[in-house]
């Protein structure tokens, strides 16, 4: 073996995902990042809907696609997926004149068993939601389940599809999970449709 | 079709002829235990941050680079995912193994291994690889020298 054929031995090592799925997702990483800074700048001083640009509204629309395909938010690296909720607590909806949660009440389980792990988007904090969390029901708001820390404490809530929330952003009275959730998930349909009919259309 | 389906299909048709080369090299320098196409998508995923992939002058140049400077972000973001993953009860890491010759280049470091490979494989000049990497052609060279000399010490340490 000559160092060219080792060099191409590993360059060639292991199972490419393909350039459609590496694509995608890459896009869905991207989309994600800018939808969640979003949030956070909403959060912090800016008013409801600044800085929001196409990119914004794509990466949410991408965000919605992931997450209603099942998709995996990834717990730093990508060797262990954790399963993003296909959840959403007792799927009640949320009363619109509810505006600023408080805090559960819940009772966390014992230990982080039965509850999943979950990050917020940049992977700098780490929570856990209860795995018994009640399934969506279709065509209804899944209300946003407590996010834990390892003593208990309620640190953030985990709505889907948006993910990860602040308590900050989520007591914010002009934040709105409903009008977000249903913002994005008029956008991810846009964005699933134009996905499923790009294959078979000439791109020139 | 709405010009941002146009665009999205404009960018997936481009990375799509770069993709194999970009794959092949991001598995050059990444370690044994890093799923190369982790790095090529972050690559991607950072470009796409700032702009469509049209944007890009030389996309294939512009995510080799990336790829090139996220590998040492992707040991560090590992490093913490391990802990987390300890916390959570989970393996630390995931064994994988390769043959003696592919462990002697794991061995060295990913910028010159990617030296080596863009030369030798892909034939391209130290020029030309001192400008994607952003080095001096003397760098360069001098990484491949060191790193064959490595090598061929390696293999004599093996025999």
């Amino acid at each position: 073996m000559t160092l060219k054929d080792d060099l191409t031995a590993l360059a060639e090592r292991g199972t490419p995902r393909g350039a459609l799925e590496v694509y995608e997702a890459a896009s869905d990483e991207a989309a994600a990042r800018i939808a969640l800074s979003s949030i956070k700048e909403r959060a912090g001083t800016a008013p409801r809907g600044r800085g929001r640009g196409w990119v914004a509204a794509a990466a949410a629309a991408a965000l919605v696609a992931v997450a209603a395909l099942g998709g995996v938010l990834y717990l730093g690296d990508r060797e262990e997926p954790t399963s993003v909720a296909s959840d959403g607590g007792d799927a009640a909806g949320i009363s619109a004149d509810v505006q600023a949660p408080q805090p559960s009440t819940d009772v966390r389980p014992e230990g982080i068993k039965g509850m999943e792990a979950v990050t917020n988007a940049d992977v700098t904090r780490i929570g856990y939601v209860r795995e018994d969390r009640d399934a969506p029901v279709d065509d209804e708001i899944p209300e946003p389940a407590p996010v834990y820390d390892r003593d208990g404490n309620q640190i953030a809530w985990w709505g889907y599809p948006l993910g990860w929330i602040d308590l900050e952003t989520m007591a914010d009275p002009s934040y709105d999970f409903e009008a977000e959730y249903r913002e994005y998930l008029a956008i991810g349909e846009q964005i699933e449709r134009s996905r499923t009919t790009l294959p078979s259309e000439p791109t020139g | 079709m709405s010009d941002r389906t146009v665009m999205h299909a404009a960018d997936l048709s481009g990375f799509g002829q770069i993709y194999p080369a970009l794959r092949r090299f991001a598995a050059v320098v990444a370690d044994a235990d890093m799923d190369p196409d982790d790095l090529v998508q972050e690559a991607l995923a950072r470009a796409l941050r700032t702009g469509s992939f049209q944007d890009l002058s030389d996309p294939l140049a512009y995510l080799r680079q990336a790829v090139l400077n996220l590998r040492s972000n992707e040991r560090r973001r590992r490093a913490r995912a391990r802990s987390h993953r300890t916390g959570l009860g989970l393996p630390a890491t995931q064994d994988e193994t390769y043959p003696s010759d592919l462990t002697d280049l794991l061995q060295l470091q990913p910028r010159d291994r990617a030296v080596l490979y863009l030369h030798e494989v892909e034939d391209m000049t130290y020029q030309a690889i001192a400008e994607l990497m952003d080095e001096k052609e003397a760098t360069v060279r001098g990484r491949a020298t060191a790193a064959r000399r490595r090598l061929r010490r390696g293999l004599e340490e093996e025999t």
